[in-house]
């Protein structure tokens, strides 16, 4: 208790120091103090200046207006200081001895650009315009000097109490010393490409129409000011095509509903153009005037020198020591078409929809006639030709209708999935689905869900519908695609870490781990919500930081992810591959009594699979061709040709796959042989437990099943897909040279025991004799063979001395222990018959009791139940084993059900005769005496060099 | 709890057995949810100025009774179809469509005409405003529903004790459709004014339907129709009448399966469920 409260108040503690932040002006030490002072007495001084600014009087002391291009073209070093020595303050004209322009762009602007005519013009332009920018001159006029005011410097030490004083110039060599802000500051590019977006300083509109009263303007002249001139703000963003040289302007604008004419200044610590707008766009005094009123309204309605905080202060001189003060004059194209209560009617339907009679669709974009930036300090002027766009409520129309077709898409991927779900609904089938298939749609969904999510709150307009998508995406994305992911990988968690060969031949069971723990479904579950909302989150955040990266780079990561994330059948064909299925020309003339339906053919319903295809690609191929697509990307039909065509070869494999089997392309020799359940039986079997007509009696149903056997020619119209052979059932397992090395230890033995009486070592030819026989046949043998001057005791008690010194070291041979502990782990039963007495077989055995415990059944040589006289290879200690395995488990396994695994000729011709399939594994070194392999096994078993090659999905295990 | 004697007069709950019902539901929301996503909930409003006299838009007289523009009245609309579903239990799916369709067609013309004749004829009165949602349609059922649904109770609410022997007491009757009532009221005036003369005037066709002077409340066919909604509600052979347990909302269809299994069988939906429970 007392430590949760503790707990608790640290949290708050952390919680207050992460949130405290300074006040509302953001001040946090005298020097800002003082910094943030400076700047409003600069303004509010500069204020003052303007309020005795008329018609005809020049600007005075306003930061950047100090000096006309006239007086830097006489002067280029001249310093921006008042007042100047012979500059006319008393009168005002439009030229460049009072302008910051050359006379060109002046008799540019006024004769080309602006038409001054009065026509009709749209009075609400918020939009976002599009077009080409052209570079005319970078190098060609005189650049003005504009200084920043020292005390916009950020403090050099803590022990700064106090700004400096003065102002400094970015001189044109530290710019070039600098090297990092040339870049910036001078357009180097010929032709780039611009947006503007335009908004309307509407609160401020409302606020001046509230406060209307408190000024002692008069009632008329407000209103006819409001129908002629607009504040706006535009960002205006000018690039090169590779996006490597990227300008940007952020600037109030006037805007003159009457002749279409805007004019945009930007303003910073070096250039105070909000006072300059009344000289630069009035051609009248009574313009000059009004002009005047509508700055002077904004500044009290914003409250604007007392409003400022240290945020605008770092703005403005970020803005000041980065960027060029620009100068833009646009000229918009007249909606002549209409006359002005149609103009306000579609301005109050775009606001306020009721369903108005207006053509939307018609609605002509707001286009810049002409246009031309002109920046003063750096003396770059630029031309701003085909720029157009929307009105903005049209394009957030068109992105809202998009995005609820996006939401269609979703639902429709929904539905699909939903189809596929309930077509797969055993674990056999669900588990031939590729995981890492769905977990490839899975993130591409997840991250549109997380950027539908992301994108809501700064979109308000599209909340609605960016939520509505967010939420069918997410729904999409972590409901059904990762509860058919669960359920996927719940059914293939059996599959980890095993071979692909094993695989391929139809197993599932790792080689190496015996005791696994198959987690359920809600550990599968919780993990995989883990692994998705992490791997969204990273993907999410490399999205994003990739918007940033330069344009090359951007590219070649959009298309490789493109491609990458658009080759999401690639793992299912592997799958298929891997899970194996028959031609569908064999699963059509098959077996279709035996399984109902297709089960054998791909898992993926092909609805489900082009639809998908289709329901994934149109976003993208509609990105790619459709030029004014919404998101503005850039036309590239090669690229959704490519696609398409990628997306096309995927669906055809998987087409192929269906019909000529999913191996298609795969060499023969590559794939291991697996288990056939579907098999010739051989002729040997037929003749012992078939009957006559060449039928076995089913032990399912009881009925006789013709079979195909190859030796028999009448069979051979039997189909061999309507039977299956079951795999085995049970292990036998022979002990000595199969299981541990004691044969080794009866050689050494034999072979001390003969060096006694030099008689040399022991023959091969003579060891394949005696393997499995009982001791006392296997004595006389030797004697016999090699004429020893011992009787069959003398023999006996000799070798058993030599003997029990060696058993105490007998160990597992290669593969057997695995063997054993994988068939127990199987519930498989497993018999050990040997021939070996039982004390032999305790003291071979003592130290490895353990493992000896596995077997269900241990028959030893003497067991009395064997008739004497009845030792392999004779088959009575086989069955002898498989009755104990029945007698134990209650089972009814027949002998044809069983491996037999052996290692010597006596206990193979045992196996044979027991009925079983003998897996024959002699010693390495008999193996190359042996050249009847075929008689001895007479198509009744396999000889292997060693237990460890041994392939266990082939029997079923 | 339910008596084999109640169940003649109990309505079932839910709507698996009111099919005409829930779709009139989910319409009466999903309509207007999808409307308001394409930002386009305007077709539901109707002024006579200025879409009427000045930009002719008459298509609206047909829109305008689809979808509510304002969300309490789709709350209150939707559960007046919920208590409305004993009239489809009454008339059975088939004909209560068919009611409903064609209330909508005589309260639109009604309306139409009047509205006009009374704006072109009577220079005094004007009539502006028009309801939005289906509140016409409604009313017009209403009368069906006052007409053939009996009242299960009644009540009398005494407000207060007699101070003599002979004075009168203020008693204050109350009904089982007490609620529908007061959800009616609310409906109407939720819509002001306009609400109360257009639930008037659409009441009134409801009277003229019933009493055959708006002929087809017999013979009216919706052409595409069904076969599920043949049935009556009423016509269903309900599970209730013989077990006492609370499965009596379920599909006739699974009943007539005759064993019940062990386990219940889970939909797909539960499944999903039971992935995060567990």
């Amino acid at each position: 208790m007392n430590s949760d409260n503790s707990r608790i108040i640290f949290f708050i503690i952390i919680l207050l120091f992460f949130l405290s932040s300074p006040g509302g002006d953001g001040v946090t030490s005298q020097y800002e103090f003082i910094q943030l002072e400076s700047l409003k007495a600069q303004f509010n001084y500069e204020y003052e200046a303007f309020q005795d600014l008329t018609y005809d009087t020049n600007f005075k002391n306003i930061t950047g207006l100090k000096l006309a291009y006239g007086d830097s073209l006489r002067n280029p070093e001249l310093n921006a200081t008042y007042p100047l020595p012979d500059k006319d303050y008393s009168s005002w004209k439009s030229d460049e001895n009072y302008m910051m322009l050359p006379q060109h762009i002046i008799d540019e602007v006024h004769n080309d650009v602006w038409s001054y005519k009065q026509t009709i013009f749209p009075p609400n332009i918020t939009s976002n315009l599009y077009g080409k920018a052209k570079l005319i001159d970078n190098n060609k006029y005189t650049k003005i000097r504009m200084p920043i005011a020292n005390f916009f410097d950020s403090p050099e030490s803590f022990q700064d109490e106090k700004p400096a004083e003065g102002e400094h110039y970015l001189s044109a060599d530290e710019r070039g010393d600098a090297g990092n802000h040339g870049e910036l500051r001078n357009v180097t590019w010929e032709n780039g490409i611009v947006d503007v977006s335009i908004q309307h300083l509407d609160s401020v509109e409302n606020s001046l129409s509230l406060s209307a009263a408190s000024f002692s303007t008069s009632e008329s002249q407000f209103a006819e000011e409001d129908g002629h001139w607009k504040i706006l703000h535009l960002n205006v963003n000018f690039y090169n095509k590779e996006e490597t040289e990227k300008h940007s302007l952020s600037a109030e604008g006037i805007y003159d509903i009457w002749t279409g004419r805007i004019l945009i200044m930007s303003q910073s610590a070096k250039f105070h153009s909000l006072f300059a707008f009344p000289h630069y766009l009035a051609d009248s005094e009574k313009e000059f005037n009004q002009i005047k009123n509508l700055i002077g309204k904004y500044w009290n309605a914003t409250d604007y020198a007392e409003s400022l905080t240290m945020a605008n202060l770092q703005h403005l001189s970020d803005e000041a020591n980065t960027k060029c003060e620009y100068f833009g004059f646009l000229q918009l194209e007249s909606w002549n078409q209409y006359t002005p209560d149609q103009i306000r009617m579609i301005d109050e339907e775009l606001k306020w929809p009721l369903g108005r009679p207006i053509n939307r669709s018609e609605l002509p974009p707001i286009r810049l006639a002409k246009a031309v930036l002109y920046s003063p300090d750096c003396g770059v002027s630029l031309k701003l030709e085909d720029v157009h766009g929307p009105r903005y409520e049209l394009q957030v129309r068109t992105i809202r209708i998009h995005l609820l077709l996006g939401v269609l898409l979703f639902l429709g991927q929904i539905y699909l999935l939903l189809c596929q779900m309930n077509h797969t609904n055993t674990p056999s089938s669900v588990n031939k689905i590729s995981y890492w298939c769905l977990f490839m749609m899975n993130l591409v969904d997840g991250c549109l869900a997380m950027l539908y999510f992301l994108a809501s709150p700064l979109l308000r307009e599209l909340y609605l519908p960016l939520c509505i998508s967010a939420f069918a995406c997410f729904i999409l994305a972590s409901v059904f695609e990762i509860r058919y992911m669960i359920s996927v990988y719940a059914s293939q968690v059996n599959e980890q870490g095993v071979g692909i060969l094993t695989l391929l031949r139809g197993g599932s069971e790792p080689s190496t781990t015996v005791n696994r723990v198959i987690p359920d479904e809600a550990v599968i579950s919780s993990s995989l919500y883990g692994r998705f909302f992490f791997t969204l989150i990273v993907s999410i955040f490399i999205l994003l930081s990739s918007l940033l990266w330069p344009k090359g780079i951007r590219t070649v990561f959009e298309y490789s992810v493109l491609i990458l994330l658009n080759s999401y059948w690639i793992p299912q064909i592997c799958r298929n591959a891997v899970k194996g299925s028959d031609p569908r020309r064999r699963r059509h003339n098959g077996y279709q009594s035996l399984q109902n339906g297709d089960t054998n053919s791909i898992p993926l319903l092909w609805s489900f699979i082009i639809g998908t295809s289709v329901l994934r690609l149109v976003p993208i191929v509609y990105v790619f061709t459709y030029p004014s697509n919404v998101f503005r990307h850039d036309r590239d039909v090669k690229f959704a040709v490519l696609l398409s065509l990628w997306m096309l070869f995927q669906l055809l494999v998987l087409y192929s796959q269906d019909l000529l089997g999913s191996r298609w392309f795969l060499p023969q020799h590559v794939i291991p042989d697996g288990y056939h359940y579907h098999r010739a039986v051989p002729q040997s079997i037929l003749m012992e437990y078939g009957s006559e007509d060449n039928c076995f009696v089913c032990p399912i149903c009881m009925t006789d099943t013709p079979v195909y056997v190859e030796e028999v020619k009448e069979t051979h119209k039997v189909d061999i897909q309507s039977y299956m052979i079951t795999p085995v059932k049970a292990c036998l397992f022979d002990m000595d040279g199969l299981l541990l090395n004691t044969e080794d230890m009866y050689t050494i033995a034999l072979n001390q025991m003969l060096k006694i009486y030099d008689k040399g070592t022991l023959n091969w030819d003579l060891k394949l004799q005696l393997q499995g026989l009982p001791g006392s046949e296997a004595a006389r043998k030797v004697i016999d063979y090699y004429d020893l001057p011992l009787s069959l005791d003398e023999f006996d008690g000799l070798n058993r001395k030599h003997q029990s010194v060696l058993w105490p070291t007998s160990k597992f041979l290669p593969g057997t222990f695995e063997l054993i502990s994988y068939l127990k782990a199987q519930n498989i039963p497993v018999a050990l018959c040997t021939s070996s007495t039982a004390d032999k077989f305790h003291s071979k055995t003592s130290h490895l009791t353990e493992a000896f415990k596995l077997f269900d059944v241990i028959i030893t040589g003497d067991d009395p139940r064997i008739p004497a006289g009845r030792g392999k290879p004779f088959p009575d200690i086989w069955q002898l084993g498989l009755k104990e395995l029945n007698q134990k488990y209650n089972t009814s396994i027949e002998s044809q059900d069983c491996l037999v695994f052996e290692d010597g000729i006596p206990g193979v011709q045992a196996g044979k005769r027991f009925g079983g399939y003998v897996v024959w594994v002699p010693h390495k070194e008999a193996i190359g005496l042996i050249n009847d392999q075929t008689e001895i096994l007479d198509g009744r078993g396999e000889m292997l060099e060693s237990l460890e090659h041994f392939d266990r999905s082939k029997f079923g295990l | 709890m339910s008596s084999t004697n109640s169940i003649a007069v109990d309505i079932p709950t839910g709507l698996v057995q009111f099919p005409v019902t829930k779709m009139l539901m989910v319409l009466c929301v999903g309509v207007v949810l999808t409307a308001s996503l394409f930002n386009m909930k305007y077709v539901f409003l109707l002024q006579y100025d200025p879409f009427i006299a000045d930009y002719g838009q008459y298509w609206r007289f047909l829109t305008f009774q689809i979808g509510s523009l304002n969300e309490s009245d789709v709350a209150i609309l939707t559960l007046i179809w919920y208590q409305f579903r004993s009239l489809e239990r009454l008339f059975g799916s088939r004909k209560y469509i068919n009611i409903v369709v064609l209330s909508w067609i005589y309260t639109t013309v009604v309306i139409f005409v009047t509205s006009n004749l009374i704006n072109r004829l009577l220079p005094r009165i004007w009539w502006e405003q028009y309801t939005n949602g289906p509140l016409p349609i409604i009313l017009c059922l209403t009368h069906f529903y006052k007409q053939y649904t009996p009242r299960l109770y009644e009540f009398n609410v005494i407000l207060n004790q007699p101070f003599l022997l002979r004075s009168h007491t203020i008693t204050w009757k109350l009904t089982d459709q007490f609620f529908v009532n007061g959800l009616l009221f609310l409906a109407m005036i939720n819509q002001g004014v306009t609400g109360l003369t257009t639930g008037l005037i659409s009441w009134i066709c409801g009277i003229l339907m019933d009493s055959g002077l708006f002929p087809g409340t017999e013979s009216f066919e919706l052409a595409p129709f069904k076969d599920s909604w043949n049935r009556s509600p009423s016509t269903f052979n309900r599970p209730s009448t013989t077990m006492t347990n609370d499965s009596t909302m379920e599909d006739p269809n699974e009943e007539e399966s005759e064993e019940p299994q062990d386990e219940p069988q889970r939909t797909l939906g539960v499944q999903f469920l039971d992935t995060f429970r567990r």
